[in-house]
């Protein structure tokens, strides 16, 4: 399940930022990722909630800048 | 050391405003900014908006200008956002600044001025939004002023309209006397509507923009009444009305429908309570 997950989180990631899948990491994210800004931030967030069926708040969402991050939160939605 | 989203302080504002000038690159240079950052209604301000820092050097800022109302017998905390540009380099903290301001759950968050990517920002907060559209109608367009037919007076003499009002509208009356907005009170019979408008748009296109009407339905069934006294302060031929307020515009007059729209974020408001008062729409209108 939780690979399951990650799996799922790391290519929702990879087509939002159009970055490879594999370059990937736990620690991916804001830091990393040259074209992490604000509105592709909101494009991730509304990808993921349409990928596991969820709603994210919005001030809830903003915090999640990693793929680390966005993994815990999934999974904790989902549990 | 990695970039600080914080409050911005009323002590920064120079640097801010010379900021903004340069990136936003609006008419009037960093004076504009400061005006807005410096209104000067009373109220207790946390802050005068987010600020992005890099090292020594500004790399975001999104405005607030606060201000405290009453509406239906409760005070509202209102925060107009405005003055908003951030860095391309420093984009990925524009959710987190926006985050910062908006944490504030008793506040009624509103802009009147979002470029399309910031309305996209609004919309994930989950801002309503409303069209900035304004009925335009011309000084003739309005029909026969009704004080001709009936019993309607205008009075628009700041000195005689405050003590006309109650405590709210007062406090409303004072708070924007020092600008260059247009006051005036319209009375008939038992209604009565304290209207505030400002000079707004260039060239051709210039009018007088109704940002607040006690009294909605009286305002526009009397605009032929007001009009007169609109040209003589403001100098426009042509008034500007809320879309919402005039589903029925009068004949001669045009949807003018280039404005940005309103959005708004409130914890008990409707969208459709929103004005523009309090807002950066005041002391863009210069000073009385």
């Amino acid at each position: 399940m939780s690979d399951e997950i990650s799996r799922r989180v790391r290519e929702v990631v990879a087509a939002t930022f159009g970055v490879p899948v594999e370059s990937l990491t736990a620690d991916s994210g804001d830091q990393t990722i040259e074209a992490w800004d604000s509105l592709n931030q909101i494009h991730l967030i509304v990808a993921l909630e349409g990928e596991f069926g969820i709603s994210l708040e919005p001030e809830d969402a903003i915090a999640l800048t990693t793929v680390a991050a966005i993994e815990h939160a999934i999974r904790d939605l989902k549990a | 050391m990695p970039a600080a989203v914080r409050p911005a302080l009323e002590s920064e504002i120079p640097r801010i405003a010379e900021f903004l000038a340069s990136r936003l690159k609006g008419e009037g240079g960093p004076a504009r900014y400061r005006r807005y950052l410096e209104y000067r209604w009373p109220v207790d301000r946390p802050d005068v908006g987010i600020v992005i820092e890099d090292g020594d050097e500004i790399r975001g800022f999104i405005g607030a200008i606060y201000s405290d109302r009453v509406i239906a017998d409760r005070v509202h905390r209102f925060c107009n956002l405005t003055s908003i540009a951030v860095d391309e380099s420093h984009r990925k903290l524009t959710l987190s600044a926006f985050g910062q301001l908006l944490k504030r759950k008793d506040t009624t968050f509103t802009n009147f001025s979002g470029s399309e990517a910031v309305q996209k920002i609004f919309d994930f907060f989950k801002f309503k939004h409303r069209p900035g559209e304004r009925a335009i109608v011309p000084i003739t367009g309005a029909g026969i002023p009704r004080r001709v037919l009936r019993r309607v007076k205008v009075t628009t003499d700041l000195d005689q309209i405050i003590p006309m009002l109650g405590p709210t509208e007062r406090k409303i009356a004072e708070d924007h006397a020092s600008y260059r907005c247009a006051q005036l009170v319209i009375e008939r019979e038992d209604h009565r509507s304290h209207v505030i408008a400002v000079r707004r748009g260039r060239g051709l296109k210039v009018f007088a923009d109704v940002l607040y009407a006690s009294d909605r339905q009286l305002l526009v069934e009397e605009l032929a009444s007001i009009q007169p006294s609109l040209v003589r302060s403001l100098g426009t031929l042509l008034v500007g009305v809320d879309r919402c307020w005039m589903p029925a515009p009068p004949r001669l007059s045009f949807v003018y429908a280039k404005l940005r729209p309103t959005y708004a974020r409130s914890p008990v408001l409707e969208i459709g309570d929103v004005d523009l008062l309090y807002s950066e729409l005041v002391p863009m209108s210069g000073d009385r």
